[in-house]
This record gives structure tokens, C-alpha cells and sequence, in this order.
């Protein structure tokens, strides 16, 4: 916590109903966000029982200059995912990092299942659980406006709720954070499905005086000016990541229907410049942050017979174009919205639900699963059939569904059709079939998120294909995300938070850091990680990379099965290396 | 000799909202140097092609050369 010397957490016992606050200054060496979530998920977790079993934990954190400087707005949250079985951490912007802040506490540890439906409502000097059996099946559009209209605390208050995909316990069910912010991927919605928690609010209303005001304005002052008046920030405001559509689809490295191309023919019609042209009615923010990278889109949606229509809003990104747009062979930007539009209602993370529907369909192209399975025809480009498929996904509506409901690997394992099932370390892929570095970065990252390690940027940036560079590049990267994680930075602004002005805004807030001892918490946080991974069973060479990625060309051209594996084995010798220092 | 270029979008807040261009050039130049010559920012130019085909930012270009530029991908 800014100006103190521990870490204070709320612990909640959903089952046995008990609250407590700790302080923890041991834990200040975890500096904060990811570190101390990964702590606490270390000392929490049960590695022998079930991702949902209620003795699990669930660790939100925030960082120690969360908020407090631009840019520096999300929430960790960790778990075990029940999407891959390993280390589930997942981040959200919105308000809940300031609530949480003014609130007053760094992290938040639940454990227990509640004996029904529930929520939790968090002040800074009050924590119940609340009746949720009339929330129970609602969608989180509904559920957050019953809590809006229910809860005091408005404009200081962050609400994050799970829809029928969560209860229902599909292993990528998302978590809505105040409408248009997620924690969206492994699953962290299922977990809380399957506690009996419905939602949280955290109500943040505390007036914290700033030290040394000074110097505190003037680092946020050259901060703030790098982020509003460069270069380095506009895309995300302007176009936003659907920026990417464009020449990702001309580099010949836009997934597209379940990689079976890596160019789409519609291309142009899902560019960010075609949501900007089509669909663009709004642009916002997280608090505090000054950028509006958060692009909001409408569409015309059809409610009742006789031409009664109304316009519907939806957040809209480069990853949820790919998966349910490029990846289902979608064409238009109405579709994609609305295919948004349901996996946002439902509470189902977009890009696995997209990946997923990617393998579904081909594997009903090729006959090894048929209409018996799939109730609807599933084809490339057809939308209606799409919404209609992602409806009996979030209510496991049969036995095929209840697979695609815990992912393509084990849908894959159930059916066959493995080599085009496209996940890494189980979890789907994300949207840049760019090179090794792609497919590599997210195999090798704790959780397999492109995030992890923004392998695919170096499929850009590398003049040359050089094993060894890739994989120190990946390895370096991995390591100081952690760092970067632990504050809890926008990884959009991980250019504008180089070391020196990491040291800047820490020193400003009373935490004066070395290069090296910021490197040692980095590297920290990242043993823990994999420590809590080998705990769980993970073992990084039994990754499969599926055969489609050396089928179908990428933006490097065709790429060699072998040589991928080579660079995992590479990668994982020298996070063996790692593990073996003291 | 003589080289045309066209834009993304995204570029015509460099350029006066053109994004096509003719321009005479000395033989020898690259594709880097070509886009940088029309305003472009080095640091904002991603892939290229020259036809159809995806060339490295150090191609040496030639008279009647077609390239098209697109913004360096974005993302956390």
C-alpha cells in the first residue's frame, strides 16, 4: 500500500462467513499486483484438489502505484484455471483497481463456496455476502443493472459480475468488470461460479493526501505528456488495436478460419478503418488513464416483427475481430458485433469461444462430428448458426457442447481432430500467426497468453530469424512483464514505463528501488510462477504444438515443426537454469 | 526513376490526407528511405510490399517499383 511498509489483505470465507485483514510486510519484496498475487496464490492454493473445488482461492491484487499514476489501472486476478488445470491469472481495467485502492486494501483473497447464490459487497469499513438467488441465471448486462440500482456507493464503485457461462462452469467463462472490461481469459468466471458468487462490488471512498506533492506532479506531468502528446500511445486511442486487422491480413498473418488461411478474403470489410467508418459511436477510458483506448461499437439488432429495432453497444478489440470475425470466416463488422454482443451477455471469454467454434466447425466440415452433435449446421460465415452455438456452449446444452464448454483441447481429445485444434498449453490462441515467436511466446508463457511475453512483436521487430536471440528476447521479456505486472501496468503502456521511470514513479511515492533489486523482484515473481506451475503437474515439453501452425503459411513463411520444438526446449532449458540459482 | 506508394489509412495525418503518392527518386534508394522521403515516421512503418510481395525495409527498390505500406502492429 502507497506510504506503508506491508501489504494489506482482505481475506473472505465465503463458507464460513469470516473476514479478515492482514498485513503483510514480508511481502513487499512481491513489490505488488502480480508478485503479491502469486505469493498468495502460492500459499493458498491446494494443488491436489479440482480447479473448482471450493477449498480453491481466488487473488485479486493491485499495485503499489496503482492509479495513483496514468496508465497504471488494472487488477490481477489468480486462480487455478480450470480451462488448462495450471496457473490461471488474468487482468481487467475499469474502476475495480481505484475502488480497491480507495477502499484500502492491496489484495483480496476468497476461499470457500457460499451455501447459495451470492454476492460480495467490499467498503472500506464494512464486507458482506449478499442473497444472489434473484441474480442466479441472469446475464451479466442484467446482473450489473439489479446491483447498479441496488448498491449505494455510484461513480465510486466497481461491479463485476459473471453471466450464465460462469454458473453454468464452461471453462473460459469471463468476468464482466463495470460492462466494457473482462477478465476474460482461463476461466476465472467458472471459478466463481463455482463458489456461488454471482458479483462483487468494491466501493472505494477514502481521501489519501499525497506526499511530497512535488515531485509526485512532476513525474506524472512528464508521464501524462508522453502519454497524450507522442506518438507512442495514439493508435490505441485513434483506431485502436483493430489497427492490426489491416496489415496483419496483408503480412499474411490474420488466423483465419481455424488457420486454414492466414489471409482473409474479407479482410478489408473487418478493418479497424471499417468499425471506425461503420460502427464507431464512443471511445473510453479506465480510471485513470488518459489515453480512451476502449472503442465502442453499434449495430442495428431486430428485437420484435414488424421493423422494431434497437441499437445495441458493444466494446469491440483486435482479438475479438480475429476470433469470432477472421477465425469463424465472419465478414461483416454488424456480425462480428453482435457474435461480441452474445459472448458478452452469456459471460464467455471471446477468444476461446471463437477458437473453440474454429475447431467445431472444421471438424463438422470434415464429418466427425454431425448434426446429432451440433443441433445447428456449423459453417464458416454463418453468424445465426454461430449466436445460436454460443448459447449451448454457456448452457452445455448436450454432451458436445458440454465439451466445447471445456475447451478445444478436451473437446479435441474427445472427438478427435487434434491437429487442428488450435490451443497452446490448452488455452486457444490468440490472433497473430506472425512467426516462431508467436507460437513459441504464448507455449512457454506461465499462462500461454500472447501477453505473457509479446512473443509475436518479435516476429516484427527481428531483422533476422535467429534461434538464440528469440528466445532471450522471449525469456527477457517474460521476466520483466512480471515487474511491469506487478505495479499493475496497461500493457499498452509498457513503452512509456521503461526502468528509469519506473524507479521515478516509485521513488515518488516513497520506494526507492535499484535497477538490479527491481530485476531480482522480477525474477522473483517469475520462480514463483513456475513453481506454482510444477506444483500443479505442468511439465513445459509435454506442450503440444498443434500441426496446424506448420500447415498453413505465416507472415515468416512456412514453419518447420521441428524447429519450434527445438526453440521450447531451448526456452524451458534456461527456465531450468533460472530455478537453480538461489 | 519513378516509385508509387500507397498508404493505410492510418498515415494521412502525416501527409495531408493524401495516401498515394508518385515520387522521383535517385536509383540505389531503399524502400525505408523511399516512405521516410513523404513524411512517414521511421518509427511508425511496419510491413511492406512491393506488388504483392512482403520485402524487407532495406530493399533496394526499382523504376516503376508499386509499394504499399502499413502501420507497425500494435498490442500489449
Amino acid at each position: 500500500m502507497i506510504y506503508e511498509k506491508f501489504i494489506k489483505i482482505l481475506y473472505v470465507d465465503l463458507e464460513t462467513k469470516k473476514i479478515k485483514i492482514g498485513k503483510r510486510p514480508d511481502l513487499c519484496e512481491y513489490l505488488g499486483g502480480v508478485g503479491v498475487a502469486t505469493k498468495l496464490l502460492e500459499e493458498n492454493l491446494r494443488p491436489e484438489l479440482d480447479p473448482y473445488d471450493e477449498n480453491q482461492p481466488i487473488v485479486f491484487a493491485i499495485g503499489a502505484a496503482s492509479t495513483v499514476f496514468p496508465v497504471i489501472t488494472k487488477t490481477v486476478a489468480m486462480f487455478r484455471s480450470p480451462l488448462t488445470g495450471e496457473l490461471g491469472e488474468s487482468y481487467a481495467g475499469g474502476r475495480l483497481a481505484l475502488t480497491l485502492f480507495l477502499a484500502g486494501y492491496d489484495a483480496v483473497v476468497i476461499r470457500g463456496k457460499a451455501e447459495h447464490p451470492s454476492y460480495l459487497t467490499i467498503t472500506r469499513n464494512n464486507v458482506e455476502i449478499k442473497d444472489a438467488r434473484a441474480l442466479w441465471g441472469m446475464t451479466s448486462d442484467e446482473a450489473g443493472r439489479v446491483i447498479r440500482e441496488r448498491e449505494p456507493g455510484g461513480g465510486k464503485r466497481s461491479i463485476i459480475r459473471i453471466g450464465p457461462a460462469g454458473e453454468n462452469l464452461v471453462r473460459y467463462a469471463s468476468v464482466c468488470v463495470d460492462t466494457y472490461r473482462h477478465f476474460g481469459r482461463l476461466g476465472l468466471g467458472g471459478v466463481m461460479g463455482s463458489k456461488n458468487l454471482k458479483a462483487i462490488t468494491v466501493v472505494g471512498d477514502r481521501n489519501l493526501p499525497v506526499n511530497n506533492f512535488k515531485e509526485y506532479f512532476k513525474i506524472y506531468q512528464e508521464i501524462y505528456k508522453k502519454v497524450t502528446d507522442t506518438e507512442i500511445m495514439s493508435k490505441y486511442h485513434d483506431v485502436g488495436t483493430p489497427i492490426n486487422v489491416e496489415p496483419l491480413n496483408a503480412a499474411g498473418a490474420l488466423p483465419t478460419k481455424n488457420l486454414r488461411q492466414s489471409v482473409f478474403e474479407y479482410g478489408d470489410n473487418i478493418s479497424g478503418e471499417s468499425f471506425v467508418k461503420k460502427n464507431l459511436v464512443r471511445k473510453m477510458a479506465c480510471t485513470g488513464c488518459p489515453v480512451g483506448c476502449i472503442h465502442i461499437g453499434q449495430f442495428r439488432r431486430e428485437f420484435d416483427k414488424g421493423h422494431d429495432y434497437e441499437a445495441v453497444s458493444v466494446g469491440y478489440d483486435f482479438e475479438l475481430i480475429f476470433a469470432l470475425g477472421s477465425f469463424l470466416g465472419v465478414k461483416t463488422s454488424d456480425e462480428i458485433l453482435m457474435l461480441i454482443e452474445t459472448v458478452e451477455e452469456l459471460g464467455l471469454d471471446a477468444m476461446s469461444t471463437g477458437v473453440v467454434l474454429g475447431w467445431a466447425t472444421e471438424a463438422f466440415m470434415k464429418k466427425i462430428i454431425t448434426e446429432n452433435e451440433t443441433i445447428v449446421p456449423l459453417a464458416f460465415g454463418k453468424t445465426d448458426n454461430y449466436i445460436k452455438a454460443i448459447e449451448y456452449i454457456a448452457e452445455r446444452k448436450n454432451e458436445f457442447y458440454s465439451a466445447l464448454a471445456n475447451g478445444a483441447d478436451f473437446a479435441s481429445d474427445k472427438y478427435g481432430g487434434k491437429d487442428y485444434a488450435m490451443t497452446l498449453g490448452k488455452n486457444e490462441i490468440s490472433g497473430y500467426h506472425t512467426g516462431y515467436g508467436a507460437i513459441i511466446g504464448a507455449a512457454v508463457g506461465a499462462r500461454h497468453s500472447h501477453l505473457c511475453n509479446g512473443g509475436y512483436s518479435f516476429d516484427q521487430s527481428m531483422k533476422e530469424f535467429d534461434k538464440d536471440n528469440l528466445v532471450n528476447a522471449i525469456f527477457a521479456e517474460e521476466k520483466e512483464r512480471c515487474l511491469l505486472n506487478s505495479l499493475v501496468i496497461c500493457l499498452f503502456a509498457r513503452k512509456v514505463y521503461d526502468r528509469k521511470t519506473i524507479q521515478a514513479v516509485l521513488g515518488s511515492i516513497g520506494q526507492t528501488y535499484s535497477d538490479d533489486e527491481l530485476t531480482a523482484i522480477a525474477e522473483r515473481i517469475y520462480k514463483a510462477k513456475i513453481r506454482i506451475k510444477k506444483s500443479l503437474g505442468f511439465n513445459q515439453m509435454d506442450v503440444k504444438l498443434p500441426k496446424r501452425f506448420f500447415e498453413t503459411q505465416s507472415a515468416s513463411g512456412l514453419l518447420d515443426e521441428k524447429t519450434a520444438y527445438e526453440l521450447m526446449l531451448m526456452y524451458n532449458n534456461k527456465v531450468q537454469e533460472m530455478m537453480t540459482k538461489p | 526513376m519513378i516509385i508509387y506508394i500507397e498508404l493505410s489509412e492510418w498515415f494521412k495525418r502525416y501527409t495531408d490526407e493524401n495516401t498515394r503518392f508518385e515520387i522521383e527518386l535517385k536509383p540505389g534508394i531503399t524502400a525505408l528511405q523511399a516512405i521516410i522521403s513523404i513524411g512517414i515516421p521511421e518509427t511508425e512503418i511496419g510491413l511492406i510490399t512491393v506488388g504483392d510481395t512482403k520485402v524487407a525495409h532495406d530493399h533496394i527498390l526499382a523504376h516503376g517499383d508499386k509499394i504499399r505500406v502499413y502501420p507497425i502492429i500494435i498490442g500489449g
